[in-house]
C-alpha cells in the first residue's frame, strides 16, 4: 500500500515539476536582418548569429521568478520564447512568456529597456511588431499595447476580454488582431480605437497573424476555415470551404498564417494538407498532402512555397507546376515560422535545438548550428 | 501501432473529446463539464466500485476469523493457506475481489486526469498537442476555447480554498473505510494513512490546475456517498454519538432468527455468527458501527449457501 502511495505521489510530483503533459520550450522564428539572424532559444536566451556562417555573435539570456510544482525548485528560471523578435534600425525587441516586452542593442546585445519596468503584463505568446517607431504587443490577457520603440513608455493600450496569441499586422494606418475567442479586430494604428463597425467573427479561435495581400484581408482559423474579408469594413468576401461545401474541406485547425503567391493563398493546416486556393473567389486549386501536422508559417521563396512539418520534413511546392517535392528531412520538431532571406531559408528546430540554412531550391544544408 | 497510440485512440480520445462536448452542452462550462464526465464514469463503474467495497468490508470482517486460523495453524504454512483458502471459498469472498475492481477502474482515472490536463491546455504546447486528440465534430471546433471560469476558481490555476476541501474531503473518505485495530502499531499507522494522504493531496492540489482539484473533489463525494450506503459512516462519526443504523437492528433481528432454528441448520452457520458477535463485542465502538450492508451481505451468503449445502450434506449423511 506504502508503495502504491509513494509511486503515486512521486509521479504527480514529477508532473509538476516537468510541467502539465507536454513541457514548455518556446517556437521562437528566426529574424533576419542584413549579415545577422536574430530568434529566441528555447532555453530562453536572445541569440544572434552571423547569418553567412552561424557564427553566435551575442546571447541574452532572460530570467524571470518563479519555480515549478511540489518538489521542485522554487526561485528565478528561464522565460519562454514562442514570438519571433522584431528589428529596427538599432534595437531587436523581443516578448516573453514571463509578460515582459525588453529592447536590446542589436549590435551589441546590450538591454535597451523592459516593459514593463516593475511587475509583468499577462502571458505574451506572439512576437512584438515593430512599425514607424512603435512596438505593438498583444497578451494573453487582452490587452494590445503601442510602446515607443526607443523608450518603451506606453503610448496606447486597447483592451480586449479573449486572449490573444497572433502577432499584430500592420497595412497603412491599421493595426488587425486575431483574438483567440473568435474575433478580429481593425484599429488604428495611431490611436488604437477601433475602424471597423463591429469585429469580424469566426466559428473558432484564430491564433495566426491574418495576411494582407492585395488589399484583402486572409484569416485562419481553428474552425478549419480560411476566410477572405475587405480590408476597410471587415466584410466577408468568401470563405473556404463555402458554408455548403465539404468536399475537400480541411480536417483540422489552421494554425499557421497563410501566405499568398500570384493570386494563390496557401493555407497549411494541421491535418497535413496544403490547401492552394484562388485569392479572388475562394475557389480550391488544388490540395498538397504532407502526411504530417504543420503548424510553422511556410514562406515564400522565388516562386517555391517551403512548407515544413511538425516532424521536420521540409517540402518545396513549385507555383508554377503546382508540383510537391521532399527536399529534406531534418532531425528535431518545427513548430516556429520558417524565414528566407538572401536566398536561404532559416528553420529553427526544436528538441536538439539547431538552427539550419537550406537552399530552397536544393534542399542542402547550407550550414547548420547548435544552439544548446 | 505502439501501447501508448492504442491508449490514446480507445481511452483517451474518447474521453477528451467528450470532455470538451460536455462543456458545450453545459453552458460552455468547464468546470461543470469536469463534474458531469467525472460522475458519468463513476456512474458507470458503479459496480466494480461496489463489488470491490464489499469485498473490502467483507475481508475486514473476516479478519477475526483469519487471525483464529493464524493462531492456530502459525507454524504450517500450507495447513494455513489450505484453511485460509477453505474460509474464503466457504465465505464466498474472493481476496482479488478488493484488488481487481480497482485496477480496472485505475485506468479511467488516469484517462480522465490526462483529459483534463490536456484540456485545460495550460501552456501554448499543450493546446497545440491537443489538436492531435479531437474528434471530425463540427461541436468540438466550436466549443474551443473552453472557458476556464467557474465559480471563483480558475481552472487553469491552483486555488487554495479548493485544495482544502480535496484534503477534507478525503480525509472523511479514508476515516469511513479505515477500522481502528486493537494492534498500537497498526493503529499509528492507520492514524498516519488517514492524515497523510488527505495532507499530500492537498499540497498536490495548490500545485497542480485547480480543474483537477476540482475532478479529486468530485470524486471524493461520489466516493464518500457511496461509502455511506455499504458501510455506513464507518469511523466518520464520534463512538458516542452513532445510533446504530436501521438496517442494523434488521441485521440483530435476522441473526436472531437464524441462530434460533434447527441445530441441523445453525450448528455451522452460527459458528461464523456467533464468532462475528463476540468479536463484535470484543471491537471498539467504532467498528461497531462499521456495519452495513456489506456485512449482512456476507453473512447472507454465509447463511444461504451453507444452509442448502448442508442440508443436502446431512441428508448424505
Amino acid at each position: 500500500m506504502w508503495l502504491l502511495l509513494v509511486i503515486l505521489v512521486s509521479g504527480l510530483i514529477i508532473s509538476g515539476c516537468v510541467g502539465f503533459g507536454v513541457s514548455q520550450g518556446g517556437w521562437s522564428g528566426v529574424v533576419a536582418t542584413g549579415d545577422r539572424l536574430y530568434f529566441g532559444s528555447s532555453e530562453g536566451a536572445l541569440v544572434a548569429l552571423n547569418s553567412s556562417g552561424g557564427s553566435r555573435l551575442w546571447e541574452v539570456p532572460f530570467e524571470t521568478s518563479g519555480g515549478g510544482g511540489l518538489g521542485c525548485a522554487v526561485g528565478s528560471s528561464t522565460v519562454t520564447i514562442y514570438g519571433s523578435p522584431a528589428v529596427d534600425e538599432e534595437l531587436v525587441f523581443v516578448s516573453s512568456f514571463d509578460g515582459k516586452v525588453r529592447a536590446i542593442n542589436a549590435e551589441s546585445g546590450a538591454p535597451r529597456w523592459v516593459y514593463p519596468r516593475e511587475g509583468v503584463l499577462h502571458s505574451i505568446i506572439s512576437g512584438p511588431l515593430v512599425d514607424q517607431e512603435k512596438v505593438y504587443i498583444t497578451t494573453t490577457g487582452g490587452d494590445v499595447l503601442a510602446l515607443d520603440a526607443a523608450t518603451g513608455d506606453l503610448l496606447w493600450q486597447f483592451e480586449n476580454k479573449g486572449e490573444i496569441w497572433a502577432k499584430p499586422v500592420i497595412s497603412g494606418d491599421t493595426l488587425f488582431i486575431s483574438v483567440f475567442d473568435k474575433k478580429l479586430y481593425a484599429l488604428d494604428a495611431n490611436t488604437g480605437e477601433e475602424k471597423w463597425a463591429q469585429p469580424f467573427e469566426t466559428q473558432g479561435p484564430v491564433v495566426a497573424p491574418p495576411l494582407v495581400y492585395n488589399g484583402t484581408l486572409y484569416v485562419a482559423s481553428f474552425d478549419r476555415h480560411i476566410y477572405a474579408l475587405e480590408i476597410d469594413s471587415g466584410q466577408l468576401k468568401w470563405q473556404y470551404p463555402a458554408a455548403d461545401g465539404t468536399e475537400n474541406a480541411p480536417r483540422q485547425w489552421f494554425w499557421a498564417s497563410p501566405v499568398a503567391y500570384e493570386d494563390t493563398i496557401y493555407a497549411a493546416n494541421m491535418d497535413g494538407q496544403v490547401y492552394a486556393i484562388d485569392a479572388g473567389s475562394g475557389t480550391l486549386v488544388t490540395t498538397f498532402d504532407l502526411e504530417d501536422a504543420i503548424s510553422s508559417t511556410p514562406v515564400i521563396a522565388d516562386g517555391l512555397v517551403i512548407v515544413a512539418t511538425e516532424e521536420g520534413t521540409i517540402y518545396s511546392i513549385d507555383t508554377s507546376s503546382n508540383s510537391l517535392l521532399q527536399l529534406r528531412i531534418i532531425t528535431g520538431t518545427i513548430k516556429a515560422s520558417l524565414t528566407y532571406s538572401g536566398g536561404v531559408v532559416y528553420i529553427h528546430a526544436l528538441e536538439d535545438e539547431v538552427i539550419y540554412a537550406l537552399n530552397p531550391q536544393t534542399g542542402l544544408i547550407i550550414w547548420d548550428v547548435p544552439i544548446n | 501501432m505502439d501501447i501508448g497510440a492504442i491508449w490514446d485512440l480507445i481511452i483517451l480520445q474518447p474521453v477528451i473529446n467528450s470532455i470538451i462536448a460536455l462543456s458545450s452542452f453545459l453552458l460552455s462550462n468547464f468546470g461543470l463539464a469536469i463534474i458531469a464526465l467525472t460522475i458519468v464514469v463513476r456512474g458507470l463503474m458503479y459496480p466494480l466500485t461496489i463489488k470491490q467495497l464489499h469485498a473490502t468490508k467483507a475481508m475486514k470482517d473476516m479478519q477475526p476469523k483469519i487471525a483464529e486460523l493464524q493462531k492456530k495453524h502459525g507454524k504450517d504454512k500450507q495447513k494455513l493457506a489450505q484453511e485460509q483458502m477453505k474460509l474464503y471459498k466457504e465465505s464466498g469472498v474472493s481476496p482479488a475481489g478488493c484488488l481487481v475492481p480497482m485496477l480496472i477502474q485505475m485506468p479511467i482515472w488516469i484517462a480522465l486526469y490526462q483529459a483534463i490536463i490536456r484540456v485545460l491546455a495550460i501552456n501554448p504546447e499543450n493546446f497545440l498537442n491537443l489538436s492531435r486528440y479531437l474528434y471530425d465534430w463540427p461541436v468540438v471546433y466550436s466549443a474551443l476555447p473552453l472557458n476556464n471560469q467557474f465559480l471563483w476558481m480558475n481552472l487553469a490555476v491552483p486555488d487554495f480554498f479548493l485544495a482544502i476541501l480535496v484534503g477534507l474531503s478525503m480525509w472523511a473518505q479514508q476515516k469511513m473505510i479505515t477500522s481502528t485495530p486493537t494492534d498500537p502499531k497498526q493503529q499509528a499507522q492507520g492514524r498516519t494513512m488517514q492524515v497523510m494522504l488527505p495532507l499530500m493531496f492537498t499540497f498536490l492540489s495548490l500545485t497542480f490546475p485547480s480543474g483537477l482539484a476540482l475532478y479529486w473533489l468530485t470524486t471524493n463525494i461520489i466516493t464518500v456517498v457511496i461509502q455511506y450506503f455499504v458501510t455506513g459512516w464507518g469511523g466518520l462519526l464520534p463512538a458516542r454519538s452513532r445510533k446504530a443504523p436501521e438496517r442494523d437492528k434488521k441485521l440483530k433481528k435476522r441473526i436472531t432468527e437464524v441462530e434460533q432454528p434447527s441445530a441441523e441448520i445453525t450448528a455451522p452457520a452460527a459458528d461464523i455468527i456467533e464468532q462475528g458477535e463476540e468479536a463484535e463485542d470484543e471491537r471498539s465502538g467504532d467498528e461497531r458501527q462499521d456495519r452495513g450492508r456489506s456485512y449482512p451481505a456476507g453473512l447472507r451468503k454465509i447463511k444461504r449457501q451453507p444452509r442448502r449445502g448442508r442440508s443436502r450434506r446431512s441428508k448424505r449423511r
